[in-house]
């Protein structure tokens, strides 16, 4: 029998009441796993139970922590009376430990993996955190993987997640505040900040989007990352996903906020700009004048990426008086062969190479190499001898496709291939007119484009003071101050260095 | 100055801004018109108008000083009534219209003729104007942001152009350094003075920039550059092509890019700077919309100017199409030009009057309440 206070249903003082009850509500003994452990506690001469979800909870730490001290003790020389203080101070070596005095409160955290002590003629319960699910070791990272750095990446875990960042950044002002999101099955949402750093109203406006989130259940960052977005129909990706701990603190220590959820490999860095997404993790832990290598040969590949067929098509359709004589010849003399006008070859070619991209992701490991055999050998060189195709066509085409691949972001990966489509039509249409019309409609759209309230270019244009770590960067002991477009709260990073002697 | 709340334009975007407007003339028909009247001295033109439009300018100034934060249309506005502020504002939008007219109308002649011969004219003007379009609409933040970011790349492309043709510049052929004469020099540079009328139309955009010294140095320095770099690349024409070959050259920078090479392979550079020329004048278009329909919402105290915009464009698209061919363009200019030098001059000192005699109305009716008691 079950008491109701408020509207919701309190705990009986009887220990079956209580029982009966949270059977029903976990469907016992349709469902089998809830896990009820009947005993007695001798010091105390009252039966107890001992409930708990397997899967949910970690067994042999219920059975160390709290079966046995309870069942281990037999004289009844307690300091307090209540016998849940008694068992929840005195008898249990558990690390946590609290109580509570509603089935709405026990059946969610035992969800969460909690365990529930009920003890005969108590109307409260004893619960003890015992989560165990089942969870990946720190492997290593898969997408951002580096040479010289760290080799930890993020596991399905939150709490792990967690950990990891915290090791990384030794911070007593590194927050970590959960929020839930959804309604039916809610998910715990940790954001994380710097304190003394990130701009307030960023954290603010974070914290406010993840509140407004409306779904049923929100199992997994990339979804939430979805719900937070505040231009869904957007090209461009308002936020990036990092699975590199070190990655995310330093993003930390430029102002910026980090949601970690369960489930997800990944930390959601907020608000990002351009220069973070095609940043690569590994650009500080090179020399200055090797990471700036790296960084010119990824901005060529990124211009490269976008613009190469559409130049190709507006060169080769309406600017022929670029290209150098003798390769127009050399040009010219193998089109002639090929029946099809230049943009139905690019478009073809270059839809075949998406295809074996998407079909590499597709397809089972074990015939992986399949695709590439097919992809090189019948797509490029039986295409050139059929005469589908140039063969210049397929340095063009293969050019960009490596060129692609040097990006780091996958967001920004896809924004780059829908854009150089775009380009490709529209230097088919217009030449080299089209494709500079369309790039200043792009310039506009970047400019303005924003996230969380941060200019996309920023701080490059509109300019605000940084350090300067955009396309190119400086050495390390010159990057004195934080980016100023993320308004962080304390603008210096390291002091003026004192000069020697 | 942080950057969620930061919605106004800040000192180096809005110099590009003036840069890019401004300096874009070395590249239309100005420069050939100019060098008609000119002839050898042509070069000598821009600079001598902008010392002659520095004069209203002053006088301008010196009434925006007295209001902090108000652009040209609202002073006008208070100081003139509804009626002579809605009057003031229609003069300037008109002038600035016909001109954005008659000069979109002067790129889509280049481009057809230099690029595109069998691609109709309308056709290229619409798709100028729809980009230039898009870009205003994205506001003038977008305009001011993109400019500040393609300033030195601009430059650069320029610095480069010159270099190119460094080895076919005879400076010798700068001589006759007077022209046709000291004094008929000085009297195209006087009537060429709305050839910078922008220093007048963008102090509507004061309010837009982040403060008003901001805005004073970026238009000073803004002008100064542009104005140095079109006579400077006017002499360069003028030594390369030499006189009087060049009053035949109907587009002298276009030509200029034409004759470029990069090394012995590329010969043919000019796509590189007809492409990043065409999207210069994207931007510098999208500027001229958003101004237009900025003055227009003005004067007709429209609640939101930027509903105005694709109107704006419409009506650009439709006067440029007026012109039968590329002489009667420069006619057109030469018109305009004459009557805008005219309206440039008179505004300031109108304005200032009209400031005046607002202050001293002021300071009586300030006056007498005290007096009374």
């Amino acid at each position: 029998m079950t008491t109701q206070r408020d509207g919701k249903p309190e705990l009986s003082t009887l220990l079956a009441a209580n029982l009966d009850r949270l059977k029903r509500d976990f469907a016992y003994p349709v469902n089998q796993s809830l896990i009820i452990r009947n005993l007695v506690i001798a010091s105390l001469k009252r039966d107890a139970a001992v409930l708990y979800l397997e899967g949910a909870a970690d067994i042999g730490e219920i059975e160390k922590r709290i079966i046995e001290p309870l069942l281990g003790r037999t004289d009844a020389n307690f300091k307090y009376a209540d016998p849940v203080e008694a068992v929840r101070l005195e008898l249990v070596t558990h690390r946590t430990g609290k109580t509570a005095g509603s089935f709405d409160e026990i059946v969610n955290l035992m969800v969460d993996g909690w365990t529930v002590v009920l003890i005969e003629g108590v109307d409260q319960a004893l619960l003890f955190q015992t989560s165990g699910f089942e969870s990946r070791q720190v492997a290593e990272p898969i997408v951002e993987h580096v040479i010289r750095g760290p080799k930890e990446a993020f596991t399905e875990s939150a709490a792990v997640n967690r950990s990891l960042v915290r090791k990384y950044l030794r911070d007593r002002h590194l927050i970590a505040e959960t929020l839930n999101v959804g309604d039916r099955a809610a998910s715990e949402v940790t954001i994380m900040y710097v304190m003394d750093l990130a701009d307030p109203n960023i954290v603010d406006e974070v914290k406010r989007r993840v509140r407004e989130v409306r779904a049923d259940a929100v199992p997994s960052l990339p979804l939430l990352e979805q719900y937070l977005d505040e231009h869904p129909y957007s090209l461009v990706p308002s936020s990036l996903q990092t699975e590199r701990p070190d990655r995310a603190c330093a993003f930390l220590l430029e102002g910026h906020v980090i949601l970690l959820m369960d489930n997800s490999p990944t930390a959601l860095v907020l608000p990002v700009t351009l220069w973070s997404l095609i940043h690569s993790a590994e650009d500080h832990y090179m020399r200055w004048a090797y990471s700036n290598f790296m960084r010119i040969i990824r901005l060529l590949a990124l211009f490269v990426a976008v613009m190469t067929p559409s130049v190709y098509i507006a060169v080769s359709t309406f600017h022929e008086e670029m290209i150098p004589t003798d390769l127009l010849l050399a040009i010219a003399a193998t089109r002639e062969k090929v029946p099809f006008p230049a943009l139905l070859e690019v478009v073809l070619m270059e839809f075949a190479f998406e295809l074996v991209r998407e079909a590499a992701i597709r397809v089972p490991t074990v015939i992986g190499p399949t695709i590439g055999i097919v992809g090189a050998l019948i797509l490029g060189q039986a295409a050139v001898e059929a005469n589908i195709i140039s063969p210049i066509l397929v340095v063009i085409v293969a050019m960009t496709g490596i060129s692609s691949f040097t990006i780091p972001e996958p967001g920004l990966n896809v924004t780059v291939r829908i854009t150089r489509f775009i380009l490709l039509f529209v230097a088919a249409f217009m030449g080299f007119y089209g494709i500079a019309l369309v790039i200043a409609c792009v310039l506009a759209y970047l400019t303005t484009y924003t996230s969380f309230g941060v200019p996309f270019l920023s701080p490059l244009t509109p300019h605000f003071r940084s350090s300067a770590d955009m396309i190119l960067r400086l050495p390390l002991h010159r990057e004195r101050i934080r980016p100023h477009n993320l308004n962080p709260q304390d603008t210096v990073r390291r002091p003026e260095r004192k000069a020697k002697r | 100055m942080t950057a969620t709340t930061e919605e106004k334009v800040g000192g180096r975007e809005f110099t590009s801004i003036i840069l890019i407007a401004v300096g874009m003339k070395l590249s239309d028909i100005t420069t050939t018109i100019l060098f008609e009247s000119g002839q050898t001295a042509g070069w000598m033109i821009p600079l001598l108008s902008l010392g002659f439009m520095l004069i209203p300018y002053a006088v301008l100034i010196s009434v925006l000083k007295r209001r902090p934060g108000k652009g040209l249309p609202e002073i006008v506005f208070a100081i003139g009534g509804k009626f002579g502020g809605t009057l003031i504002s229609l003069l300037l939008f008109a002038a600035a219209l016909l001109m954005t007219a008659v000069t979109s109308r002067g790129y889509v002649d280049i481009i057809n003729v230099m690029v595109y011969q069998r691609t109709p004219v309308y056709a290229l003007y619409l798709m100028l104007m729809g980009a230039a379009f898009y870009v205003a609409h994205r506001g003038f933040l977008a305009i001011a942001r993109i400019s500040w970011l393609i300033i030195f790349l601009i430059e650069g492309a320029i610095v480069l152009l010159v270099a190119i043709m460094w080895q076919d510049i005879d400076w010798l052929r700068l001589f006759p350094w007077a022209g046709p004469g000291v004094l008929p020099i000085m009297r195209t540079g006087l009537m060429h003075s709305a050839m910078f009328g922008e220093i007048i139309l963008a102090t509507a955009l004061v309010p837009q920039v982040i403060s008003f010294k901001a805005y004073r140095i970026g238009s000073a320095l803004g002008f100064f550059v542009s104005s140095v770099k079109i006579s400077f690349l006017m002499a360069v024409y003028v030594c390369v092509f030499d006189y009087p070959e060049i009053i035949h050259i109907a587009y002298p920078f276009q030509q200029l890019t034409k004759n470029t090479s990069f090394g012995r392979v590329f010969t043919h550079a000019e796509s590189f700077f007809i492409a990043f020329w065409l999207l210069i004048s994207v931007i510098y278009f999208a500027f001229y919309i958003y101004l237009l329909a900025y003055l227009f919402g003005h004067a007709v105290r429209a609640d939101n100017h930027r509903k105005l915009q694709l109107p704006m464009a419409g009506l650009v698209l439709l006067i440029g199409l007026i012109p039968g061919n590329t002489e009667q363009v420069r006619v057109y200019w030469e018109l305009l030009m004459s009557y805008s030098t005219w309206l440039y001059w008179a505004l300031p000192f109108i304005v200032w009057v009209l400031d005046w005699i607002w202050r001293k109305r002021h300071a009586n009716s300030q006056a007498k309440p005290q007096a009374n008691v």
